[in-house]
């Protein structure tokens, strides 16, 4: 009976300690699972290190694309022209008389740049960051995906990126106090007329000088007829 | 047991990290591992003005952007205040809640004669859809920064492309960006670390000191 007794509180014992360490196993493997997140970012942060990317100044610079070229500063948004109607002629006759008039300044495209070849290789990893074609282009304005024409120099202060805007709410400080400013109508550039070909109608003074050189000419004419022939002397 | 829950980690770490990105599609898979920063990485971050605010935490990007690239990834970030900072000198926003990185992208900004103004601004309208009146061209997803019209919004993110001064993003990116942010977040845009270089270079030669 002793025999039993030690014999089950043997077993017992070590059920017992085959059960902690069953638990054990149970707790740390739920908390691996758990952190799995804190796992990759421990192997992120060593992948960072590794690259020598140890302040965040540095880790933020090796994702950018680079600096902006001075140069490619010129695709801008097209500012809206209001519809410009301009007289070539000091008088107009006819209701075409707007046939021909450019209605919008002419002004060369602009050539888009070209593509620019990426900076960096491609770094084999995990794949955190997908490619992406641009989004559609209807954000911008007509004229397609870029822009055809270039604008002259807008006005100064003509605003930021947009125009009329919804008034702050009362009590905010604004950090530039300026007053939304009103689009300025822009000064009317000089446009190529191109007269229309068969269409000229002469003035009155014109055909006055016409008919004043008809009968000049017909003048001479005119006293030869009046004045009798003289016979012709044999 | 140990066997179970080493497969359940493994299965996980499988999921969260390796999310198969399709060929042809156009949606932009979101970062999935981030980089936990150690406090003198922190501290450093702080001291040095690189951001005016805690950070703990930065999304894990294993390349280098491209226009048109973004990446958000919010998942396991607990609540907070949301910010923003903006570099025209790298061409990047990084969106924050609290001390952590939910989404990186890459901008375009104001042109010549047209910056985008630099400093601590805050956010004070948001319009999902709004368009400029002065340049006649759709700005979706604004959130507006001044009073003279700069602000954050969807854009063609190209190459050489520059705005009138405000910040444009990636259209999506827009999305998320004006889902998390409120009226009143702050929005920090450094500047140009070139400008400097050159107005101290000329200082120098105007008032050289050695």
């Amino acid at each position: 009976m002793s025999e039993g007794r030690a014999l089950r509180s043997m077993i017992a014992r070590r059920s017992g300690t085959g059960a902690a360490i069953v638990g054990l196993a149970a707790a740390l493997s739920l908390a691996v699972y758990a952190r799995a997140d804190l796992v990759n970012a421990a192997q992120a942060g060593v992948a960072q290190s590794a690259r020598g990317l140890n302040t965040v100044a540095a880790m933020l610079s090796y994702r950018s694309p680079g600096e902006r070229p001075a140069g490619a500063l010129a695709m801008l948004k097209a500012k809206r022209w209001p519809a410009v109607h301009e007289r070539a002629l000091p008088k107009v006759r006819g209701p075409n008389h707007l046939a021909g008039i450019v209605g919008a300044p002419v002004i060369p495209p602009v050539i888009s740049p070209p593509v620019a070849p990426p900076l960096y290789d491609v770094v084999t990893g995990p794949p955190v960051v997908a490619l992406a074609a641009p989004p559609p282009v209807d954000i911008l304005p007509p004229g397609g995906g870029s822009p055809g024409v270039f604008l002259a120099p807008p006005p100064p202060g003509g605003g930021g990126g947009g125009g009329v805007f919804i008034p702050p709410p009362q009590g905010t400080t604004p950090e530039n106090p300026v007053t939304p400013v009103t689009p300025v109508t822009p000064v009317t550039p000089v446009t190529q007329v191109i007269p229309p070909a068969n269409s000229a109608v002469p003035e009155p003074g014109t055909w006055a000088m016409m008919l004043m050189g008809l009968f000049l000419i017909g003048q001479p004419v005119r006293r030869g007829r009046r004045a009798p022939r003289q016979p012709r002397l044999a | 047991m140990v066997a179970l829950g080493l497969w359940l980690s493994a299965i996980t770490g499988r999921s969260s990290s390796a999310r198969p990105v399709p060929a042809i599609s156009l949606e932009k898979a979101s970062s999935s591992s981030r980089v936990m920063l150690t406090h003198p990485q922190a501290s450093q971050a702080l001291a040095s003005g690189t951001v005016d605010r805690p950070v703990e935490s930065l999304l894990a990007i294993s390349r280098p952007l491209q226009f048109g690239d973004y990446s958000w990834d919010e998942k396991g970030v607990p609540p907070g205040p949301t910010w923003v900072r903006v570099d025209l000198g790298s061409q990047l926003i990084s969106v924050f809640r609290g001390g952590h990185e939910i989404g990186t992208a890459v901008i375009v900004y104001g042109g010549e004669n047209k910056e985008t103004p630099t400093g601590k601004l805050h956010i004070i309208a948001k319009d999902r859809d709004h368009r400029s009146s002065l340049y006649d061209a759709a700005m979706p997803y604004t959130l507006q920064l001044t009073t003279d019209g700069v602000s954050i919004h969807g854009s063609s993110v190209r190459w050489g492309a520059a705005t009138h001064g405000c910040i444009g993003v990636p259209l999506e990116f827009a999305h998320k960006l004006f889902d998390s942010a409120k009226v009143g977040d702050e929005v920090l845009i450094v500047g140009l670390p070139v400008l400097k270089t050159r107005a101290a270079n000329s200082n120098q030669r105007i008032n050289p000191t050695s």
